[in-house]
């Protein structure tokens, strides 16, 4: 890609905790934005959204990547733009609605424990101070 | 002198000891690879939500946070402490629970009551023996933390601090730098402060704590601030972002767009923020640790090479003047053989 191509193009990170899942040059990004679907195209005006659990969808030069997103942020200045994500998964467009359903069983699941944690040190603290 | 034999089973031994110090470098050598590579990744999130906190403070500094307000009461502190799970790592383990022990010192000199809790079972053992009362300790994630563990860990402070449990909130943990310089650290967690809530472990002494803590008793927020000048005319409340740029100069940028608010950005930005700063703490004490036993671990296998070096030595020693011995028995047997039969 040339110099110039590239200064027409946003250049797009998708970064978790864990790894840096994505960077690169794209065209067009298609974000889960927590009020709803959202597109930027270059020189789009700054912006800081939160995200929900959904599909991010990444155009450059007619192809798409698909990648999932579990929560997080998106800022965008310039032409930089940055997905700040507890979870990423690059997935295929058949399997968008399974990677979803993937993102959302794997939260509901630590949310569930982080509140059966939570019951249980409630149950015990209460058991401590009526020892007391 | 020692028999010989008994010089070659101390051979052995060592030889034996020598072969678990040498596996255990190897292993922590290949963990440390991984470690490292962990702690980018982690840095670049960091770096980036930092970014994106520092471009709103850089714009709408007025905006406030709970988890940014100076406590107006500062007698409750809640100091966490991150040790290993496992020994045989060096010094790693003793010049962090020194650390601890100095600031639990320093803090309670300057009139501010300690709740302790712990991470890794080094330092629980060691605080329960010396009878500290540890209000909560993990154990088991020094090994290979997760971003999940982190993420309860910061839940429970930001709650305590919230619920007005503890005004203050450090953590005490050990830098990484390097596998060779590893460095005891102290941070400020809650109330947030993006910059110079961290002091070097080079000039860790218990003044030096001390004018730490006292720094921080102060209305930190207006100290080296750009805006602090405008804080004053203004009137601006505290606990506002405009404490996190601390000094930088603001790049000029137009205003951002937030969706849904600002105040909803931020409020779920700085949580997002502590976890994984509260992640990188693990993963950089867990390369700590592992660079400490490697290290430690390098030393040892060194050490007993020479004694094995030195030992060989005095079994060729002992050896040789037991066939001295012998032959010198034999020929004179041989002599008094010949007196007798002549």
């Amino acid at each position: 890609m040339s110099e110039k191509e590239k200064k027409e193009k946003i250049r797009i990170t998708v970064i978790t905790p864990e790894k840096r899942v994505f960077e690169g040059y794209v065209d067009y990004i298609s974000l889960p934005s927590i009020s709803g679907s959202l597109g930027i195209l270059p020189k789009h005006m700054p912006i800081i959204t939160k995200l929900k659990i959904g599909i991010l969808k990444l155009v450059n030069e007619g192809n798409a990547t698909y990648i999932g997103v579990c929560r997080g942020h998106f800022e965008f200045f310039g032409k930089i733009a940055r997905v700040l994500t507890e979870r990423a998964i690059i997935t295929a467009y058949e399997d968008r609605q399974a990677t979803i359903a993937e993102l959302k069983k794997k939260h509901d699941i630590t949310q569930e424990i982080t509140e059966e944690t939570k019951k249980v040190i409630q149950a015990i603290a209460g058991l401590t101070t009526l020892k007391k | 002198m020692e028999k010989s034999e008994d010089i070659r089973n101390r051979i052995k031994s060592i030889k034996g000891t020598r072969k678990i110090t040498k596996a255990m470098e190897m292993i922590a050598s290949s963990k440390i690879r991984k470690a490292q590579h962990r702690i980018n990744e982690a840095r670049g999130f960091i770096e980036g939500i930092e970014n994106v906190i520092m471009d709103i403070a850089c714009f709408s500094s007025t905006v406030a946070d709970p988890l940014l307000a100076e406590p107006e009461i500062d007698n409750k502190v809640l100091l966490m402490g991150v040790t290993a799970d496992r020994g045989l790592c060096g010094g790693y383990n003793v010049n962090i629970i020194r650390l601890i022990e100095k600031m639990i010192a320093a803090l309670e000199k300057s009139q501010r009551s300690v709740t302790l809790e712990i991470i890794g079972t080094r330092g629980k053992n060691y605080f329960n023996y010396m009878g500290y009362k540890v209000a909560r300790s993990y154990e088991n994630m020094s090994d290979y933390p997760k971003f999940l563990d982190a993420r309860e860990i910061s839940k429970d402070l930001m709650s305590r601090f919230l619920s007005g449990q503890a005004n203050r909130v450090f953590i005490c943990y050990t830098k990484f730098k390097n596998p060779a310089e590893i460095y005891p650290t102290v941070r400020q967690l809650f109330p947030i402060s993006i910059y110079e809530s961290e002091i070097p472990s080079n000039i860790l002494n218990s003044k030096n704590l001390e004018v730490f803590i006292d720094r921080f008793g102060r209305n930190y927020s207006s100290e080296g601030n750009l805006n602090s000048g405008a804080d004053k005319v203004m009137g601006r409340s505290r606990g506002t972002v405009d404490t996190l740029i601390g000094g930088r100069v603001c790049r000029l940028r137009p205003e951002f767009i937030y969706d849904p608010s600002l105040q909803e950005v931020l409020g779920s930005m700085l949580p997002e923020y502590i976890y994984s700063v509260v992640y990188g703490i693990l993963l950089e004490s867990t390369a700590s640790e592992t660079g400490a036993r490697m290290t430690a671990m390098k030393t040892a296998s060194e050490n007993a090479d020479e004694i094995i070096n030195g030992l060989t030595l005095m079994y060729h020693r002992a050896r040789q003047q037991q066939i001295t011995m012998e032959i010198s028995e034999i020929v004179s047997g041989f002599e008094s053989f010949n007196v007798s039969a002549d």
